[in-house]
């Protein structure tokens, strides 16, 4: 492959190893008892998964996006929540924290976070929506030495197991639409008084994300826990949300290999009138070659557009495209993939129907693919591509 | 400070090896890599650097594909890397690779303990370890799934077909290790990126002055079949039933 040069080459045998003698023998229980993924997270972070593009400074690699990018497809292969809580971590709250944070920030908490010792989470979507910041109404009001915050979130990961949050919240009465003023960032640790923690919701796929909501009741936390400047954290969550969509391409390629290989096994071992399904079905041949071309194009968007976020470029229409594209081929595969299976395909312990599970929610999960739609619209009208 | 070190085999990937239909060996599309039983070797040259206070290297023996190898072993703990480099290794056989190993190990000179996985995940054809003793007049300990280092004297356990057998020997030694020795880690990204930066020595085949002439050649390699019988016993008593499976599994020869 065109992206794969030497080092690329040996992180991507190290994920490979991680994946085969780890991962793969623990996916199965995961998807089925919904538990959070906590001894395969730390072992991410001990890998160096954590932090890649993270300078070395604070413990991270400084390596680049497209190695991220083919780590996260390489997990996504065979348990895909596990990258949905590295992206809520790493991506969305370590985003924040590494653009916004300050040095003393970010070796009280970037640091650990990259070695995989503390677990972050980052709250911003609210009933309201996710980015609806008009009515968002989650506030923090300075007195004396301390903020206190009130309000909730909801359909948050990594809730529960996280140590910190990075949690958005009104600084001022209203947000100005102009320039989306208004909104502060702040670090809040698990268990700080008035700071309550929900209950994971059971969802359709995603299964061990520990996703829900959290809740703030004159919650006070410490004056120097305002993360970046005050009213002005949007930007920055503009761009951190747009390398979490970005990471839904290769999260989207990975679950779209992983249902195409089981599929394509099962076409090859499953013997009907002496023949294999493969062999006998024109109809199963053609389903998997157009899976397979999806997954192509798919693979020259997802590394194309990683190797512009490489040089720089914000990526902030392609990204959603990514986002758009990686849900809609995970989601056309997966789907196919059960059908080829048939009727087993569609027993939970085949083990081949969790990969269409975990697509769906890729299409909705963070910001569905309509609202991004409507992004992506936005940006093509602005020339901003 | 004496050299500890882990001989490793750069091999075809056998997951990307394709078998045609006349059973001929397709290997145009395999990628290399280090061979599976040789991270354990690799790892007990670490862990034997760190009790006696040495320094690992990771010595292999190949044509310029073998490059590739470096990084990979270096990230899995030695200090340095040596290759042999030539463009004649594809021909080579055991002997020709023994020479080779032991003749940069005499080159090496400061060393203390030289570590071979028990075979290469290829051909397994366990004979690297005992020939660079032979050359080296060194000690040799094969098949060896647990170790000590006390001083000077190492004690391994050898997993024989049936027995453990402890040995004691002094070092220098050769020690071939299988698999349980050690789990071998899984190196970090961190580690990758460290590996490029750890020197590495080449040696050009031809300084070792050693003869390169295969004794043997390899005329064929092709894969197998496994043939199956799709024989069902459904008739009759299961008494019955195991009567006929033991006649058949005496037939074949299995009993």
């Amino acid at each position: 492959m065109w992206y794969i040069n030497e080092d690329r080459q040996l992180m991507l045998n190290v994920a490979r190893d991680f994946v085969e003698k780890e991962v793969k023998p623990a996916a199965m229980e995961i998807d089925k008892t919904s538990r959070f993924p906590m001894e395969l997270f730390k072992r991410a972070g001990e890998l160096g998964f954590l932090g890649i593009t993270i300078s070395e400074e604070f413990g991270g690699l400084g390596g680049d996006h497209t190695t991220l990018a083919l780590i996260l497809e390489e997990i996504a292969k065979s348990l895909p929540v596990l990258t949905v809580a590295m992206g809520a971590h790493s991506l969305l709250a370590g985003g924040l924290l590494n653009m916004l944070g300050t040095p003393e920030q970010k070796k009280k908490y970037l640091v650990p976070a990259v070695s995989g010792d503390i677990i972050m989470a980052c709250g911003n979507t609210e009933a309201s929506g996710g980015a609806n910041y008009p009515e968002h109404t989650t506030r923090a009001v300075l007195e004396g030495e301390e903020w206190v915050i009130n309000g909730g979130k909801v359909l948050i990961s990594n809730i529960g197991v996280a140590d910190v949050y990075i949690v958005l919240a009104l600084t001022s009465e209203q947000l100005t639409p102009a320039d989306r003023a208004g909104m502060s960032a702040f670090i809040i640790e698990a268990g700080t008084p008035g700071f309550d923690v929900g209950i994971p919701e059971h969802k359709l796929g995603w299964h061990g994300s520990a996703t829900g909501s959290i809740s703030f009741k004159n919650c006070r936390i410490p004056k120097e826990n305002l993360l970046g400047p005050l009213g002005g954290c949007l930007q920055a969550m503009f761009v951190s949300a747009t390398d979490e969509f970005l990471s839904c391409g290769p999260v989207g390629l990975g679950i779209a290999e992983g249902a195409y290989e089981m599929a394509f096994k099962y076409s090859l071992d499953r013997v009907q009138c002496g023949q294999s399904m493969f062999d006998r079905f024109q109809v199963t041949r053609h389903k998997l070659v157009k899976m397979y071309t999806e997954i192509e194009s798919l693979r020259a968007l997802v590394y194309s557009t990683y190797a512009m976020k490489d040089q720089g470029d914000l990526c902030l229409a392609s990204g959603r495209m990514l986002k758009c594209k990686g849900a809609e081929v995970s989601e056309y595969v997966g789907r196919e993939a059960i059908q080829l299976f048939g009727g087993v395909g569609t027993i939970v312990d085949t083990g081949v129907e969790r990969f269409w599970r975990d697509a769906k929610v890729l299409a909705i999960g963070g910001a569905s693919v309509e609202s991004l739609t409507d992004n992506i619209a936005t940006l093509i009208k602005n020339n901003m591509i | 400070m004496s050299y500890i070190i882990a001989c490793y085999k750069w091999v075809v990937d056998e997951a990307d090896i394709r078998i045609n239909p006349d059973l001929s060996i397709d290997t145009k599309k395999s990628k290399g890599k280090i061979s599976d039983y040789d991270k354990n070797a690799i790892e007990a040259a670490v862990q034997a650097a760190n009790i006696l206070g040495g320094k690992s290297l990771g010595l292999t023996f190949g044509g310029p594909e073998t490059r590739l190898s470096l990084k990979d072993a270096l990230s899995r703990g030695p200090a340095e890397g040596c290759w042999i480099s030539t463009g004649e290794a594809a021909k080579a056989d055991a002997a020709v690779t023994a020479k080779a190993l032991a003749a940069a190990i005499q080159k090496i000179s400061d060393v203390s303990l030289v570590f071979c996985a028990e075979g290469a995940s290829d051909t397994y054809a366990r004979q690297t370890a005992p020939r660079i003793g032979a050359i080296l007049d060194w000690p040799v300990v094969t098949s060896v799934s647990k170790l000590d280092i006390e001083g000077s004297t190492l004690t391994a356990v050898r997993k024989l077909d049936d027995c453990l057998q402890t040995v004691k020997v002094d070092l220098p030694a050769v020690v071939s290790v299988l698999p349980e020795i050690n789990d071998a880690p899984i190196p970090g990204l961190k580690a990758v990126l460290a590996a490029g930066k750890k020197p590495v020595t080449e040696i050009k085949a031809e300084e070792l002055g050693i003869d390169f002439s295969p004794k043997t050649d390899v005329t064929e390699i092709k894969g197998y079949l496994m043939n199956r019988k799709n024989i069902i016993l459904s008739e009759g008593e299961a008494a019955d039933k195991v009567k006929e499976l033991a006649a058949y599994l005496r037939k074949e020869g299995v009993l």
